[in-house]
């Protein structure tokens, strides 16, 4: 009895420890590859038609794909690192890195890249992305995708306001001059259309977004060295009451701005019920997968700016390999292979996600799209993320106190100054 | 030594119960106390729960979460005794309106939150279009989720909707159980309508009242999905629970150690109530005469 009773038991402590993460099946290495991208498309498609190939050019790898929705991603990737069961690779973005690096979920990549040329093998990547990568001298992950956020317009609804199409706003002013103009009623006085969709929510893309209109007025977030908050300035502050206003004093944007994420924005985009909007060049796929009639009404342009050049907040995407990882040999090679030049490039066909590899962005295949020369302009000029773990907990003060003057619970002074002193309690920590 | 055959056909299922439930319950305490946990942890004492008093999201998530429990369960036991009472009366179809009244309770939270969220949305929810077609334009632009003196009241709403159901079904079973003489006794003495309610029904019903109001108070205290569903938490934390707020320092922040701190506050103020409660239900009905 003691004896069967002892069996269950250590069979019960075994099934809740789970299987091993990783099975050799004749000889085979089993690694499991997290992405989100692998639940979306087209990225979901061409993920799957890679990782075909390179189970072929590497017959003892077998991948095992977890497509964790977006939502929830990060709370998947963090519960298994804890419990140091993360999957051997993975999509990171540069608003995860830090603090995933600082926690130690990533293993740092430098060993393995001296494997395929050192020096040469980097020389090919986008610098920013190389740079962002690495956290306290140490490269973390291999870029993937490079992207900084362009200003998106409809040119039908541009022309029917009588605005030149071709001539998008380069500055403030005319950017609510044109949010004026592209704002409509219909003929009971009931707002139908807007200028542009401010997005207020709470998702860290919305805030990422707003704090291109803090660098786009010569402000930022934090002082060069990230070791202060730097909210407190006018050129921040100005950004915030401008940007505020646009819903609280000019009404040119849709109603309800603290609930309009990504989604949102780009679903009154593809309805046409806003003319502008804030995105990377990938919108213009997503878009026209809503409403292939955009097709040819959507246009890009560089974002306005108060300071004569774009700063536009970097959106990086990376492939990484984990630290707990059994096989980090394996997974390094699948990700060398996701970012290899030739599988960037039909990455950027399908769905226009911006080359990090510069061999790749300089191809004739993603040239020769007008929207890449757009993305890669600027991309010469955008802002990375700070390279701090506390990033994650600064983001959302941000956040904070953007809803605070969109809401008009604080004046945009009152919001910065409130959120400047706690990004500081924060940094002091 | 001789062991009883009793305790080794428990051991199984004595050694799952510790790893499902106490094995992580010791894990968040030892979280709780330490720094770095899972790399080079250290002992930290109570630094994390000190950090309690100087950090404001706490306060402003306990403040919203106290707020949230109270108009949730006030609101839960009105709808739920006055539907109650409705559905009790001899109706014809009063089989279909008890199932009916069950609707709110068979969703599940996401679907609640994801459904509410549309009613409420400011372009294209069901509320401003019924504001819209009553010529109340201005509030008809009102995004109800969106802004923070509405936000709360509007979570507390949908909740009252979705948990209503619980109490209803536990009154109804009370008042099925009332015994038909105290009712033609006290309208023997004169009673009728209100007082027939306040000195027979309420008495009769005060044990499964008291209970319910535990439970209810338990399970919203720690709700999380419908709030992270509907608002995250926003407009500027106008909607931060203590859920939310543990959430968001785990897997946003990874501040694992400050979040268990809060998660450990939590079992300690649930704790209070599952003991009420299980002193409620050893005692019995008696408490309620």
């Amino acid at each position: 009895m003691l004896k069967a009773t002892a069996g269950l038991s250590v069979g019960l402590v075994a099934a809740v420890r789970g299987p091993k993460a990783v099975r050799a099946q004749s000889g085979k290495v089993s690694i499991r590859y997290a992405n989100f991208q692998l639940a979306e498309e087209p990225t979901g498609t061409a993920l799957r038609a890679f990782i075909a190939d390179f189970e072929k050019a590497n017959p003892n790898i077998k991948v095992e794909l977890d497509p964790s929705p977006y939502a929830q991603y990060v709370t998947k990737i963090v519960t298994q690192s804890e419990a140091k069961q993360g999957p051997d690779a993975l999509l990171v973005n540069d608003a995860w890195l830090y603090g995933w690096a600082e926690r130690g979920y990533l293993e740092p990549v430098e060993s393995f890249i001296s494997k395929p040329g050192g020096d040469d093998y980097k020389k090919d990547f986008n610098p920013v992305n190389l740079k962002t990568g690495t956290y306290k001298g140490e490269l973390y992950i291999l870029p993937q995708f490079t992207g900084a956020m362009l200003l998106h317009y409809n040119k039908e609804l541009f022309r029917s306001a009588g605005l030149d199409p071709e001539k998008p706003p380069t500055n403030w002013t005319e950017m609510l001059d044109y949010c004026g103009k592209l704002t409509k009623k219909d003929a009971s006085g009931k707002e139908v259309q807007w200028g542009y969709a401010v997005t207020g929510s709470k998702e860290t893309g919305s805030i990422i977004r707003f704090t291109h209109w803090i660098y786009n007025n010569g402000g930022a977030v934090l002082t060069p060295n990230n070791d202060a908050s730097a909210l407190d300035s006018k050129e921040a502050i100005g950004a915030l009451r401008y940007w505020s206003e646009l819903y609280t004093a000019h009404r040119v944007v849709p109603p309800g701005p603290t609930e309009v994420g990504a989604v949102a924005m780009r679903g009154l985009f593809a309805q046409q019920r806003v003319a502008m909007y804030q995105d990377l060049v990938w919108g213009l796929n997503l878009i026209a997968n809503q409403n292939a009639e955009m097709k040819d009404k959507h246009a890009v342009a560089i974002f306005p700016t108060q300071i004569g050049q774009d700063r536009a907040p970097s959106f990086l995407t990376f492939q990484g390999v984990t630290r707990y990882s059994k096989h980090k040999e394996e997974a390094w090679r699948l990700i060398d292979f996701i970012c290899a030049k030739e599988q960037q490039v039909r990455l950027y066909k399908a769905g226009r996600f911006t080359p990090a590899r510069l061999s790749a962005l300089g191809s004739p295949d993603v040239q020769g799209d007008p929207a890449a020369k757009v993305a890669g302009e600027a991309a010469k000029t955008m802002m990375p993320q700070p390279p701090i773990p506390r990033w994650n907990e600064i983001v959302p003060v941000v956040g904070d106190a953007a809803q605070q003057a969109l809401t008009k619970a604080r004046t945009p002074e009152e919001a910065f100054r409130a959120a400047h002193q706690r990004i500081n309690a924060l940094l002091r920590r | 030594m001789r062991i009883s055959p009793g305790y080794a056909f428990t051991l199984p299922a004595v050694l799952l119960l510790w790893v499902i439930l106490f094995a992580p319950l010791a894990y968040v305490l030892y979280s709780s106390v330490h720094f770095n946990v899972g790399r080079s942890a250290s002992f930290a004492g109570l630094s994390h729960y000190q950090r309690f008093l100087e950090d404001p999201y706490f306060w402003n998530a306990l403040r919203n979460t106290v707020a949230f429990t109270l108009g949730s369960v006030v609101l839960h036991v009105l709808l739920g005794v006055g539907v109650a009472l409705l559905l009790a009366q001899r109706i014809k179809g009063r089989t279909a309106f008890r199932i009916v009244g069950l609707v709110p309770w068979m969703f599940s939270s996401v679907v609640v939150a994801t459904l509410w969220r549309w009613m409420y949305h400011p372009q294209f929810g069901v509320i401003n279009d019924i504001l819209s077609r009553l010529g109340l334009r201005e509030l008809a632009q009102m995004a109800w989720l969106g802004e923070i003196a509405f936000a709360l009241p509007a979570v507390i709403l949908t909740n009252a909707w979705r948990g209503f159901p619980f109490v209803m079904v536990m009154v109804l079973a009370g008042l099925q159980a009332i015994p038909r003489e105290q009712y033609e006794a006290a309208s023997v003495d004169g009673a009728s309508g209100w007082s027939l309610f306040r000195y027979v029904t309420l008495p009769q019903l005060r044990f499964i009242l008291a209970v319910s109001i535990v439970l209810d108070t338990i399970w919203t205290f720690k709700y999380f999905d419908l709030v992270q569903v509907m608002t995250e938490g926003g407009p500027a934390n106008s909607t931060e629970v203590l859920t939310t707020l543990v959430y968001r320092n785990a897997f946003e922040f990874l501040e694992v150690e400050y979040a268990s701190a809060v998660a450990v506050f939590m079992f300690l103020v649930l704790l209070v109530f599952t003991l009420l409660y299980a002193r409620l239900t050893l005692r019995g009905p008696a408490i309620g005469g």
